[in-house]
């Protein structure tokens, strides 16, 4: 027996029949083809979901650009521009300052607490609010405090605020708070620069509450409390006179330094 | 030759290829039987190749060499499946495919299957092709990948390999 024939012979011995191989295999490619177009389909749609993901974040840059540019938009057409508040600055300062004048050793006439409207206790009778303060800071010019207000706005436009310490008719300063965001804006003369809570301020003759806009909010609840740093010169009685000149009023109230709280 | 003008005349789709396909099964079936040595992973073998031929079937690019290409195939298959199972391979004659038949008979086949077993996958292509498939040495060249001459020498060694005692020529035969 040649070699041909002794392989044919052992391995034709080992090899079983198998029947339906032909039909199976048959099946195989189909239900392979089948998995293949199914998966081609899907090939098919894995760019088209690769472009619709590029437009949907387009879309969303397009939109929060949108949403930035008419943003600043709004603010820059419905913000006074600084030309225009200044000159009612300058407006309000001409209004005088109705302060009570206090005799030499008299007791300061402070402001008498009231109920605030919307709870709790407060000085003055709106629209302006004196409402809490809190111990700022003390340096070589003088002493800080953190003032709290709520600006009951009826209309439009920007309110000065304005003050002096009666006892000794020395100038108060104001500085923009620098531990957050208010919408009291420190102005008028520069008075030179001071320390509040290791971070440096300007001290600044009067403020401003900034224009609420053409339609401030209706309802109490939503005037939000603005924060401002008064500061007192070394020397002062700490009575002090504030008085806010809005666009249909004008409002003060005197204040003890020396309390905490109201 | 008919199945390359079938082939060349009609669109390839499932059944049609399904039609030319069903003759090689069979042979490619023994091919890797005699290979991998166990029908259930030889089967396997024969399905893979099937539909990857029927994938790849448009690069065949001299389709008048259906069956040594789809027997490549097959033979790359059963490459990749004792890659796949390498730790598990037996290198000898698996239990399931021993014979019972006469003892001297049946210890001269396990011997020569032992052989053709522990040849390496080139070597037991060629041997496969040439002995058990009956395919003339252009054809196995072409199955496995090889010049004629480099099949031949090949066959030559793995011949020496099995069967040390007998003559080339009277074993080619």
């Amino acid at each position: 027996m040649n070699l041909r024939a002794e392989i044919h012979e052992v391995l034709d011995e080992v090899a079983p029949d198998s029947p339906g191989l032909v039909a199976r295999a048959e099946a195989h490619v189909n239900a392979q083809a089948r998995n293949r177009s199914a998966r081609q389909v899907r090939r098919w749609a894995r760019p088209l979901r690769g472009s619709l993901g590029l437009v949907a974040a387009a879309l969303l840059v397009v939109l929060l650009a949108g949403i930035f540019f008419a943003g600043r938009w709004w603010r820059d057409t419905h913000a006074l521009p600084q030309s225009v508040i200044q000159t009612t600055l300058t407006n309000l300062e001409h209004r005088p300052l109705l302060f009570p004048t206090i005799a030499p050793g008299a007791a300061c006439p402070t402001s008498p607490i009231v109920l605030y409207p919307r709870g709790g206790l407060a000085i003055g009778d709106g629209p302006v609010y004196f409402i809490d303060r809190n111990p700022g800071s003390v340096s070589s010019w003088g002493s800080w405090q953190q003032l709290r207000f709520v600006y009951w706005a009826t209309r439009g436009g920007i309110a000065l605020i304005r003050g002096r310490d009666l006892g000794s008719n020395k100038a108060i300063a104001f500085a923009q708070d620098p531990l957050g965001a208010s919408r009291i804006t420190a102005a008028g003369a520069n008075l030179g620069a001071d320390q509040i809570v290791d971070k440096k301020v300007q001290r600044r003759s009067e403020a401003y509450f900034r224009d609420p806009g053409n339609s401030p909010p209706q309802t109490p609840a939503l005037f939000p409390l603005e924060t401002v740093f008064v500061g007192l010169p070394a020397g002062a009685s700490g009575c002090v006179g504030l008085q806010f000149d809005g666009p249909d009023f004008t409002q003060n109230f005197v204040i003890s330094w020396s309390h905490s709280g109201l | 030759m008919q199945q390359v003008a079938d082939l060349k005349a009609l669109p390839v789709s499932e059944s049609t290829f399904a039609d030319l396909l069903k003759p090689l099964i069979e042979p490619g079936f023994r091919l890797a039987l005699a290979m991998l040595h166990d029908s259930h992973a030889a089967e396997d073998a024969v399905q893979e190749a099937s539909f990857t031929a029927w994938r790849k079937l448009g690069r065949l690019r001299d389709q008048g060499r259906l069956k040594p290409w789809f027997l490549g195939v097959v033979a790359n298959k059963c490459r990749n499946a004792r890659r796949a199972r390498w730790s598990g391979v037996e290198i000898g004659v698996p239990e399931q495919l021993s014979v019972v038949s006469g003892e001297e008979k049946t210890l001269g086949g396990a011997d020569l299957r032992r052989a053709i077993a522990r040849l390496g996958h080139d070597d037991r292509l060629v041997v496969v092709l040439y002995f058990y498939l009956d395919m003339p040495l252009d054809e196995v060249a072409a199955v496995a990948g090889s010049s004629f001459g480099a099949t031949r020498a090949r066959l030559y060694r793995a011949v020496k390999k099995l069967r040390p005692d007998v003559a080339i020529e009277e074993a080619l035969r």
